[in-house]
């Protein structure tokens, strides 16, 4: 793992919170993103009314409706989030990991699924948007970080390290019906502590999944999980 | 002065953790009131947190054992030494002398561990 690479997942760690929103069902436990659908209408609406409006506004005016115009467009291209509402929009459900036995055990076997789902709405049947892109891929981390919290000064710092690493699967997601899975292994390795979770210290598990859906969407995101001792 | 003898010093979860508290003094005082504490607390770059977990009052006398014990609960956390995080349990006994003196206390910890582990 680079050093860039490094930050980025200390700052998704820093960034996730608890309570882990884990659901029981038919399938299992399902834990899954929390996943606003987002209005971006308001960005679209942005570009068409400059681009009527830029063609009677005096050129002082010009630059600022340029501005507007790309404006949206920058933002889709390099704000992860705009990204995030522009897959909400074509149509992605949240990504799902779903276990067969919840919390993990420390030193236990557990096979886990990862699954990403499309749904029928205007968007996607505008887009014609009925399956995901071949080659589409998943990278699976399961990372054990320290998280603790203390005051210097006047601020709040927050501080993580990274305890234990290991890929635990990248490879290309099956095609179903409207939706992509993985299936891989986790195991907990014996050595290692269960999760702690007290105010100002955390120990956590963290499953970091990177997902690449090429010339659509490229995510990453960070499932906490929760370890106990068997 | 006040001793704490435990019976094992690594336990796992849902183990019961024993020992003895013992009392021993020059005065003519026929018992002691103290109190015995069983927790854990965090030390490191964070800050500290703090669980008591068991808490008693117990009346020692001279040179006479008083047992305890405590089952540690199942979703205790596990004895820690992290980069930046140590979880220690700790088992104390503490009695408060006269006025002007300090107070007398014995503290012993001890060693939580995954009940996967070989005590």
């Amino acid at each position: 793992m680079s050093q860039l690479q490094k930050i980025e997942l200390r700052n998704r760690v820093i960034a996730s919170f608890p309570p882990l929103e884990i659901q029981r069902g038919l399938e299992g436990y399902i834990l899954r993103k929390k996943w606003k659908i987002p209005n971006i209408t308001g960005l679209f609406a942005l570009s068409i009314l400059s681009t009527v409006v830029i063609s009677w506004l005096p050129i002082p005016f010009l630059f600022l409706v340029v501005f507007c115009s790309v404006y949206p467009v920058v933002k889709i291209t390099l704000d992860e989030s705009a990204r995030y509402k522009m897959g909400a929009i074509l149509g992605f459900l949240p990504p799902e990991l779903i276990f067969f036995r919840y919390p993990l055990k420390v030193g236990e076997n557990e096979r886990i699924t990862f699954r990403r789902r499309l749904k029928q709405n205007f968007w996607t049947n505008l887009f014609k948007l009925n399956k995901f892109p071949i080659n589409s891929r998943v990278k699976i981390n399961l990372v054990c970080v320290e998280r603790v919290s203390y005051t210097k000064g006047t601020t709040r710092v927050t501080d993580v390290a990274v305890v234990y690493e290991n890929m635990i699967y990248s490879g290309n997601l099956l095609s179903g019906d409207r939706e992509v899975i993985a299936h891989f292994d986790l195991e907990i390795p014996l050595s290692y502590s269960s999760s702690f979770e007290g105010k100002y210290n955390q120990i956590r598990w963290v499953l970091d999944v990177e997902e690449s859906y090429p010339s659509l969407l490229e995510q990453k995101h960070t499932y906490l999980t929760f370890v106990v001792d068997p | 002065m006040i001793r704490l003898q435990l019976k094992q010093t690594h336990v796992s979860p849902g183990q019961i953790v024993r020992g003895d508290c013992y009392w021993q003094t020059n005065s003519d005082k026929d018992f002691q009131p103290a109190t015995l504490k069983i927790g854990w607390r965090t030390e490191g770059r964070g800050d500290t947190e703090k669980m008591e977990l068991f808490s008693q009052q117990i009346r020692l006398a001279s040179l006479v054992p008083v047992p305890f014990e405590y089952e540690i609960p199942l979703s205790a956390p596990l004895s820690y030494d992290g980069e930046l995080i140590r979880i220690i349990w700790e088992v104390m006994v503490g009695a408060k002398q006269g006025f002007f003196s300090e107070k007398e206390q014995d503290k012993v910890i001890i060693r939580v561990v995954s009940r996967l582990a070989k005590l």
